[in-house]
């Protein structure tokens, strides 16, 4: 495993009565992309404020390298924030406001100009350091702000939803260059969105949260795989969440009928939510599939159709490529790999 | 947007009336002979002018800056940590302390110009403090009134651009490095020029024209040039001469706003 880079620990936050960050405890590695994904007032972006040094803490520390960095000034450390509003200075033009920290190093001219073009380069922005900042787009101000924060080589990036401005053309095109910029920095960024899609993909590694409360880390995958409850699996991606019962030896009860699964850490005949992705359904002919029901709707998404069907008085979304017709009997089939089941939360 | 225009026809019947036709009159009385605004026997000449450079009128005018530049450099001393404070309160109650800032401006100028004068007499007050000023005549008298008077115009631009002011950008540069000192040095008074330069202008304009302070409180020493122009229209009745040095302050005026708004073009 990679080295720890920044440790979280038991990490709270308050604002008055308000509980906004309930003791976090998250470790961060060096070259890292790390995501904290949760809806608005999760508290994601309060945990990054403390990281940067905006928020006092309430309780808990943060450590960075080994040091308390809650003891730190926030001019003083070795991180660097691309905020959500971009907060570029309005009186300085584009190379004053990425030469901003340089020249508060009090670094050579030579230096100072040299690292500003190299990283107006790596925004794609080569010439435009003579322009006022009012006179870009929005997307244009969003990389002089990536470029602002990285020129000064922060051990860590802070990135507080800087795409949620943008449109979705863009914001897809910014998703693969700020994952690139990662990759060729290689230092940590740590990541705030509540946009599942963006999480997923841009990180090595994701952290859900929910009212302050870490809900569960892991990869892409597994997050979206392997959700630890309904709230993760009807946050990222969309799923068909079934009531059933898990039968012993790999087996589970839903919808009248057994299905082999692949968990195994539940009590036999304890109650389990079923979790199954839309595109993870088979849709054959009635005899085939252990799920009969009948399409209630059908809309066309482009690459596939987008069903839902009536089975055993429950709607199940499933997306296929075939086309039935509204009022149609249908089969479901789901392998057993794609069936996951969750504690009733 | 042309329903709102409608919205504006009285002020700009307002402006034409009280404002443009008075200054015309003015301009057309500068260039001209004539007997009072009687306008039967009128007679152009550029006389007017030459009279200008006699010493009564340039002295009134070199005072009228020296004393409100000073005036206006002591309230913005004294304004920018005023609306500096005040912006940053961390309180709810701010509107009370700018309540409290503008109440002054709610009793009569000339009833706290007079106040002032009997503070300033050697009998006042003040003498059951033991103190006994004698003030009246001397020029720090009409700097202090002209600074309690139009301070308020000074702290209210500041305050109105430092406290809308982005909150985000603070932490951007004490993000990227700067200490408390480079926030406010780099950042914060920089992007408060703006309201610094309404202010100056708010303060430094009324102050230059005033004439009842100075006629009270300079005891009829101190000579401003908007003594001169009253003088002109009260006393000697040279409505040609008084025209022309109240056309000489405007475009004074206006010259010195062009010449702050293109430095402040440069500055920020």
């Amino acid at each position: 495993m990679a080295e720890k880079l920044i440790e979280l620990k038991n990490l709270t936050k308050r604002f008055d009565d308000n509980l906004v960050v309930d003791r976090i405890s998250l470790d961060i590695y060096k070259n890292q992309f790390i995501t904290l994904l949760g809806p608005s007032g999760c508290g994601k972006t309060t945990i990054l404020r403390m990281i940067a040094g905006f928020e006092e803490i309430t309780d808990g520390q943060i450590y960075f390298e080994g040091k308390d960095l809650t003891k730190i000034p926030a001019n003083e450390r070795e991180i660097n924030t691309v905020f959500q509003n971009y907060a570029l200075f309005p009186h300085l033009n584009v190379y004053e406001n990425i030469a901003f920290g340089l020249r508060l190093k009090k670094l050579d001219q030579s230096e100072i100009s040299d690292r500003v073009a190299r990283s107006l380069s790596m925004v794609k922005l080569i010439g435009y350091g003579k322009r006022s900042i009012e006179a870009l787009s929005g997307g244009q101000q969003q990389r002089v702000a990536l470029a602002r924060a990285i020129v000064n080589r922060p051990k860590v990036l802070l990135l507080d939803e800087p795409l949620s401005a943008l449109d979705l053309k863009l914001r897809q095109d910014m998703q693969y260059e700020i994952k690139d910029m990662q990759h060729q920095l290689g230092i940590t960024f740590i990541f705030v969105t509540h946009d599942q899609e963006e999480a997923l993909t841009m990180s090595d590694r994701i952290v859900v949260l929910n009212e302050g409360k870490i809900l569960q880390t892991g990869s892409p995958e597994d997050v979206y795989n392997e959700p630890v409850n309904r709230f993760v699996a009807s946050f990222i991606g969309e799923s068909n969440i079934i009531p059933g019962i898990y039968c012993g030896n790999r087996v589970v009860e839903f919808f009248k009928a057994r299905f082999d699964c692949v968990d195994d850490h539940f009590e036999t005949g304890e109650k389990v939510d079923v979790v199954i992705r839309p595109e993870d359904f088979e849709v054959v002919v009635v005899q085939e599939g252990k799920i009969t029901g009948k399409v209630a709707d059908i809309v066309f998404k482009g690459v596939h159709y987008e069903l839902c069907v009536m089975a055993n008085g429950q709607e199940l979304i499933v997306h296929t490529l075939k086309s039935p017709n509204i009022g149609d009997i249908i089969g479901l089939k789901v392998d057993k790999f794609e069936i996951h089941l969750m504690k009733v939360s | 947007m042309k329903e709102l225009r409608k919205l504006a026809t009285p002020y700009k019947w307002f402006m034409i009336l009280l404002v443009a036709i008075p200054v015309l009159i003015m301009t057309v009385l500068s260039f001209s002979k004539t007997s009072g605004v009687d306008f039967t026997n009128i007679r152009f000449t550029l006389e007017n002018f030459s009279k200008l450079g006699q010493s009564v009128y340039l002295e009134a005018i070199v005072n009228s800056l020296t004393l409100a530049g000073v005036a206006t450099l002591i309230c913005l001393v004294i304004g920018y940590p005023i609306a500096y404070i005040i912006a940053n309160l961390q309180t709810d109650k701010k509107w009370l302390i700018l309540v409290l800032l503008i109440s002054p401006m709610w009793s009569n100028m000339l009833l706290r110009i007079i106040a002032w004068e009997q503070l300033f007499k050697p009998n006042s007050i003040l003498n059951s403090l033991g103190i006994s000023l004698d003030l009246i005549g001397t020029r720090l008298a009409v700097v202090i009134g002209m600074v309690s008077i139009y301070l308020p115009f000074m702290i209210f631009p500041i305050y109105t651009v430092l406290d809308k002011m982005d909150k985000s950008l603070l932490e951007a540069s004490r993000d990227l490095g700067a200490n408390k000192l480079q926030v406010f040095t780099k950042v914060v008074f920089p992007l408060s020029l703006s309201g610094i330069i309404s202010g100056i202008i708010m303060t430094l304009l009324p102050s230059a024209t005033a004439f009842a302070l100075p006629l009270r409180l300079g005891g009829g020493k101190i000579l401003l040039i908007g003594n001169v122009i009253e003088n002109m229209f009260k006393k000697v009745y040279n409505y040609n001469l008084g025209s022309l040095l109240s056309i000489m302050v405007i475009v004074l005026i206006f010259a010195s706003m062009g010449i702050v708004n293109r430095d402040k073009g440069s500055l920020i």
